[in-house]
């Protein structure tokens, strides 16, 4: 596998900048095991037919019963915490305000999603986030205005582990985090110990920043995704599994970057059609 | 001469056939997609214009959305699509209900998205080809506050003209939704297609008392 090559020298490059992280190097590469071993275990077998496997891939979700469980414990915490908080903040703070949170969260992500950018290939989308970085940085007040305008979406290891050919492995819907692919919930931890963001906060002494922008994080998005929820919940009749199919959808469009999904589109065709065209 | 005279009559043939063949083809190519522009930008003009008259009260604006659904979208190829392998698990009759349910299940779930219209606009762009029978229209909305949003609208070529049989936001495509959330309640243990129905009638009654 020559592409772990890329993250042994990424990380020991980091290694070097940084000196002395080896536990957290440990773990980050322990992690990538991890998932490798578990997406290589976890892929589904082909049934006859292709409209039956996408079906089933569709659908797959060994751990149902666990997951269903800690969707209902998030719902609650969601009801009783977040939404509250999430609401308040949106009644509070005006817009303009709402807006320089966002965006002086997504500068904060620019160098990890960067690092992203360069694993996964993309050069052009790594010299956006260079761009968006130092220009909204030092023009836009060190992040709370958008002046490049670049509109840089976001980057993380799960995205380019998919890149990188790993399966999605099982869904999961973690306790307080909510739903992720196995590959995802890994990226995650990988993108904790890959961001100079948090090793920059932890050498200038600055204590609970990654909390602190988990937290912030969580309210801002939480706070504009407050009706699209409402409506979805409203709407469904199992919101367990209109949730699971939007976030796997969502994540797919992501690993695309938004790129044609006309590829990925079911077939809507049926061999024994309504009305079969007559072959003369 | 007489060879010349052959050769000649031979080309004259053999261009009328090549035209006869492949102007159909060539033609309806082309259409495939206009078509499905054509209509995308008929109906979202309707819609936007729909929305935005403030003479006509919202029962008005659902019954106009109502006729829309029946008339522009495929309900019967969705229906089918978004039961998924169970549409052959289940009967003829139960085949039949669940697609007039779900017609209704679809006009309750996006009618009260009706009163909460504020200004957008629907900015038709392309069309690109899926397969032979199917295309994919892009679209933008522009919103006057927000990020415009991409919607893709599958359009397919049918017996009674275009017809629409998936939208899809921003890269989530809503047959597929619904196909993996009624999979996931059809499969649950004693529930079947009898019960999907069931409970969708459920949810088209809560859903109507509002």
């Amino acid at each position: 596998m020559p592409h772990f090559r890329i993250t042994g020298t990424e990380l020991e490059k980091i290694k070097m900048g940084l000196r002395s992280k080896s536990s957290s190097l440990t773990a980050g590469l322990t992690a990538i095991a991890l998932l490798v071993a578990v997406s290589g275990c976890a892929s589904p077998q082909q049934k006859d037919g292709k409209a039956v496997a996408v079906m089933y891939d569709e659908v797959y979700d060994p751990l149902e019963p666990m997951n269903r469980y800690f969707f209902d414990v998030n719902y609650a915490l969601d009801a009783l915490f977040l939404k509250p908080v999430a609401e308040m903040y949106r009644g509070v703070l005006p817009e303009a305000v709402r807006d320089s949170v966002t965006n002086f969260l997504t500068n904060l992500s620019q160098p990890i999603y960067l690092i992203n950018n360069v694993l996964q290939g993309d050069l052009n989308g790594a010299g956006d986030n260079m761009g968006a970085f130092f220009t909204n940085t030092f023009l836009g007040v060190g992040g709370l205005f958008d002046v490049a305008k670049l509109n840089t979406p976001s980057e993380d290891m799960g995205q380019t582990f998919a890149k990188w050919g790993i399966q999605e492995g099982p869904y999961l819907v973690i306790p307080v985090l909510g739903p992720r692919t196995t590959r995802a919930a890994v990226g995650g931890i990988a993108d904790y110990y890959l961001d100079p963001v948090n090793y920059a906060a932890k050498e200038n002494g600055i204590e609970h920043a990654g909390a602190v922008r988990w937290a912030v994080n969580g309210i801002d998005q939480r706070s504009r995704a407050i009706e699209a929820l409402d409506e979805i919940e409203k709407n469904s009749i199992d919101f367990y599994a209109a949730i699971r199919s939007l976030y796997r959808q969502n994540r797919n469009n992501m690993i695309l970057n938004g790129a044609s999904n006309s590829t990925q589109l079911p077939d809507m065709s049926f061999d024994d059609d309504d009305n079969p065209v007559k072959k003369n | 001469m007489l060879t010349k005279r052959k050769f000649f009559q031979g080309m004259l043939v053999a261009t009328a056939a090549l035209a006869v063949l492949f102007q159909p083809v060539a033609y309806a190519a082309e259409t495939k997609e206009q078509a499905a522009l054509a209509m995308v930008k008929n109906i979202g003009d309707e819609a936007v214009a729909t929305l935005a008259d403030t003479s006509l009260s919202d029962e008005q604006k659902q019954d106009r959305f109502e006729k829309f659904l029946d008339s522009s979208f495929d309900m019967n190829r969705i229906g089918r699509f978004v039961l998924g392998q169970y549409w052959r698990e289940a009967s003829e009759t139960e085949q039949s209900e669940f697609l007039k349910v779900f017609r209704d299940y679809m006009v309750t779930s996006y009618a009260d998205k009706i009163g909460s219209y504020s200004g957008e606009n629907l900015e038709i762009k392309d069309a690109t080809s899926l397969n032979d029978k199917e295309s994919l229209v892009h679209s933008l909305i522009t919103r006057p506050n927000g990020p415009p949003i991409k919607l893709d609208w599958r359009v397919r070529s049918t017996d009674q003209g275009a017809k629409i049989v998936d939208v899809i936001i921003e890269g989530i495509s809503m047959a597929q939704t619904h196909r993996s959330e009624f999979a996931s309640v059809v499969s649950q243990p004693g529930v079947g297609v009898e019960g999907l129905i069931n409970k969708l009638k459920e949810q088209i009654k809560t859903a109507s008392n509002k």
